[in-house]
């Protein structure tokens, strides 16, 4: 009885503007509505990042122009230290949770999920437009914290007190901070809606002959970081409920005794910063799983479509999913090893890293592997799939360091870090974003992308976005820390003042690039070539309906599933695709 | 507002599949809305219990709570719990009027827990106690306590919006057995979350 | 009696319930803390089992729930709470 009568059975296509893309109920235009949000919200953090990097290379010059645009931050157009920390936590926060998840889980898992697991739309498609339309206040809220008393939050992305905590710490601490927490609280309540009919989408609405193991690996690395967002945000919303009681009603949740700022001891006693450490990163860890596991599973789902050969692996990839999802959330503590906790807690804590590198390895074994003598086709996604198996080589290599208390302690809080994270959940999550957008743009809008000015923005993108953050692993090793706005005082870091120089052009550049991207995407939609219902030559189900897909997905019946989702190459066929709706009969399953 | 005639008749339209936990998709995100819901709790506790192994001392309970008036809350609430389950038994054997008089059951002892609340958290104020006072020792206790059954408090009365609208909802004969039952798991889980907090801060 | 289940599960938590109110509040040995704790565990699943009906639901969900609740908020508080000692000693 509950589940023949849920609302995707209505496949008319709503009437009106209104009904149709602002306030739509439709999966597709929900995960669209997200996609564009992110890009404009990467175009907000990517602006704040140019002008850190700005900064950083010529500390000594004044911007006029820049002056008058921020009167109050850039005084005379010159940077105050403060408006460059609001400028890195709220490139950090807008990053990791406004782009990074709201494009790959939010814009990706509405609009795959449904399409590729055969089903008319979400299990509750009310509550996803609720989790959309929570979205955008969220974004409005953290936005609009630039604008008020003392500008916004200067805490950093993990919001440490006492900086986040004391309203009298910096000018950031007072409205912006407080914006900031109920950004995030709004950011946490759309989210928990959207993970839970993800959840439940995957779990029950799949269409006949769609076991699990049928499945997209797309679909599979949505599900187990629904599942870890689901598990890991709870404990940051407590910590931001006894935050804000911090700020607001008096309490020393993370505030000891004896703290002085402006010459007045607080009253402050019992708190530590200490247990805030412990509750964030308790999400913050598995949040960044949240982050690459959705990016590894579209960048594996495009291997076999552009190698035309089987996925290698496919059934170890899910194993591996399943242990990094476990693994993520009990190995918190490695973002703390000089925080103070107990060095025993630290050596579980390392062991448990060291472990979590082994199933992540074998994923990136299987991409390769997957690669290896396949016929390629190097259309754009594949570029930047290729890409996204590149940084996470990289970026993987530099984590085991990270991964060591030994090590750790002299990198911490160095550009290794930085260098080390953009490279992971920066390079390897935006590579995939680019990659699923180039690959399900015709499903989205019935035009193909231009192939031209995609390979334009790759040829820019890569090695931009390599060189500003391999070079970052280097000045990190000098030792240059982070979070400081200026380093000509120190003699020692003399020698990161070139590459300093050199990594802010790569970063003007890679800047400059996404216009081809933004250009080709919105250029694209309205004029591009029309695609057909396959343009890939795909295996999976979203590319048995039409592009773009109607309202209900599928204007007939909904295709019943008959074999696994990358039967490539089946020896004896015709043609080196089988699509997954293709009966038994007619073609034979590999596995 | 929706159109709820299915194109396509059950036998060849497949409407679900069948689901590997073996429940509808309503019961199984509301079960996931309680773990959410429940490692909110545990976080709260976690740091509970961080900053009472950090604060050294800890106040003796006996000297601040009535434990026998706890245990009286703790008994209504239990009660609630046990009306709660056979009203939604009632329901799935399609005694629709059993079930209502259980639901207000139900309430009913949902709104003495929460009074109960009111009186205890009144005379623990009035004794001094307060989210950063403390008058008989470590200021975190009273931080901890009124943070986390303040918390606790809200989900009762949350949980008593929830219950008044499926009885109105059941006494008016549109209620499915259902929508009882998931209203009984979000009463339940409010229950269980108060044997956490009953043991951790009363008792240990 | 159709529901003998819920009130045979109330009379044994309540039982539980005061059992323990008779064994704490006071300063707690360590085997009295592990006797409390325990006795907590069981009441917990006893209303999960029997009042959430999770006794007679597919197992892949109480896998799901055990391993969600269970799993994660031991992990969350055993990883956390335990530091509070080191917070402890560090202050001196």
């Amino acid at each position: 009885m509950a589940d023949t009568v849920h609302a995707v059975e209505v496949h008319h296509t709503p009437a009106g503007f209104l009904r149709r893309y602002v306030f739509s109920m439709d999966h597709k235009v929900i995960g669209i509505q997200y996609l564009i949000t992110a890009m404009v919200m990467a175009l907000v953090g990517g602006l704040l990042a140019m002008l850190m990097r700005l900064q950083l290379a010529f500390p000594h010059e004044t911007w006029p122009l820049l002056g008058k645009i921020f009167p109050v931050g850039m005084e005379g157009g010159v940077m105050k230290p403060e408006f460059y920390l609001s400028l890195l936590t709220m490139h950090g926060t807008l990053m990791v949770f406004f782009v990074v998840s709201m494009a790959l889980l939010s814009g990706f898992g509405n609009f795959v999920i449904p399409l590729q697991i055969g089903a008319r739309d979400m299990a509750f498609p009310f509550l996803n437009m609720l989790s959309y339309w929570v979205m955008v206040p969220a974004c409005l809220v953290m936005l609009a914290s630039f604008f008020v008393e003392g500008g916004a939050a200067a805490s950093g992305w993990t919001a440490y007190p006492p900086l986040s905590a004391v309203k009298e710490a910096v000018p950031g601490s007072q409205m912006g901070q407080t914006l900031w927490i109920v950004g995030m609280a709004l950011f946490i309540a759309s989210f928990t809606m959207g993970g839970l009919n993800y959840v439940t989408t995957i779990l029950n609405l799949r269409t006949k002959g769609m076991s699990l193991l049928r499945m997209p690996v797309t679909v599979w690395s949505l599900f187990a970081a629904s599942l870890l967002g689901l598990l890991a945000f709870p404990p940051l919303t407590a910590a931001a409920v006894m935050l804000l009681l911090d700020r607001h009603a008096g309490t020393s949740f993370f505030l000891p005794s004896g703290l002085y700022f402006g010459n007045q001891l607080l009253e402050n006693s019992g708190g530590t910063p200490l247990l805030w450490q412990h509750l964030f990163w308790f999400l913050g860890h598995p949040e960044v799983y949240v982050l690459i596991l959705p990016a590894l599973g579209i960048t594996l789902e495009m291997m076999p479509v552009f190698t035309r050969k089987p996925l290698f692996g496919f059934r170890m990839t899910l194993y591996c999913l399943g242990a990094i999802t476990f693994l993520s959330l009990i190995v918190w503590g490695h973002h703390m090893y000089v925080s103070g906790m107990s060095p025993y807690a630290g050596e579980f804590f390392a062991i448990g890293t060291l472990v979590i590198t082994l199933p992540s390895a074998v994923i990136g074994m299987n991409m390769l592997a997957s690669l290896y003598g396949g016929a390629l086709r190097l259309k754009t996604p594949m570029l930047f799939a290729i890409a996204a198996v590149v940084f996470f080589g990289t970026g993987g290599f530099g984590g085991l360091f990270l991964g060591n208390p030994t090590s750790d302690i002299q990198l911490h809080d160095t550009y290794f870090v930085v260098g080390h994270f953009h490279l992971m959940i920066g390079g390897v999550t935006l590579m995939a974003t680019f990659a699923g957008c180039y690959y399900w743009f015709p499903k989205m809008f019935g035009r193909m992308m231009s192939e031209r000015l995609g390979k334009l923005h790759f040829w820019l993108t890569f090695p931009c976005f390599y060189g500003i953050f391999v070079a970052m692993h280097y000045n990190g090793l000098q030792g240059q820390p982070r979070r400081y706005f200026n380093f000509e005082r120190y003699e020692f870091l003399a020698g990161v003042r070139e590459p300093q120089f050199w990594i802010t052009v790569a970063a003007f550049l890679l800047f400059i690039a996404q216009v081809a991207f933004l250009w080709n995407f919105f250029y694209s939609a309205w004029r591009g070539a029309p695609a057909d219902a396959n343009p890939w030559q795909a295996s999976t189900l979203e590319w048995t309906t039409t592009s773009p897909a109607p309202h209900g997905n599928w204007a007939g019946e909904i295709p019943e599933v008959h074999r696994w989702a990358y039967d490539y190459s089946v020896p004896g066929q015709a043609e080196d695709c089988t699509p997954q709706n293709r009966p038994q009969s007619v073609a034979p399953v590999t596995y | 507002m929706h159109d709820r005639t299915d194109p396509h008749p059950p036998a060849t339209h497949w409407g679900g599949g069948v689901s590997p936990v073996g429940t509808g998709w309503r019961k199984l995100m509301m079960w996931w809305f309680i773990i959410t819901d429940g490692l909110l709790f545990a976080g709260f506790l976690a740091a509970y219990g961080f900053l009472r192994l950090a604060a050294g001392s800890w106040p003796e309970r006996a000297q601040m709570f009535h434990l026998e008036f706890i245990a009286l809350m703790t008994f209504t609430l239990i009660t609630s719990s046990a009306t709660m389950a056979t009203a939604v038994g009632a329901a799935q054997l399609g005694n629709r009027k059993l079930a209502l008089r259980f639901l207000l059951l139900t309430l009913l002892g949902g709104t003495a827990f929460l009074l109960m609340q009111a009186y205890e958290w009144s005379t623990l104020i009035t004794a001094g106690a307060t989210l950063t006072q403390n008058p008989w020792g470590p200021p975190a206790f009273g931080a901890c306590f009124f943070l986390i059954t303040g918390f606790h408090g809200t989900h009762v009365l949350t949980g008593l919006i929830i219950l008044a609208i499926t009885a109105v909802r059941t006494a008016r004969g549109i209620t499915q057995a259902e929508g009882i039952e998931m209203a009984g798991l979000y009463w339940h889980f409010v229950d269980l979350v108060w044997v956490f907090i009953f043991t951790l801060f009363y008792l240990v | 009696m159709k529901f003998k289940m819920y009130w045979g599960t109330w009379l044994f938590l309540l039982a539980l319930t005061l059992a323990m109110l008779f064994v704490g509040g006071g300063t707690a040995r360590l085997a009295l803390l592990a006797l409390l704790l325990v006795a907590m565990m069981v009441k917990a699943v006893l209303i999960g089992a029997n009042f959430m009906h999770l006794r007679s639901e597919h197992r892949v969900l109480v896998w799901m729930v055990a391993a969600g609740l269970l799993f994660v908020g031991l992990a969350l508080f055993a990883g956390i709470a335990p530091d509070g000692i080191r917070a402890f000693t560090l202050r001196g």
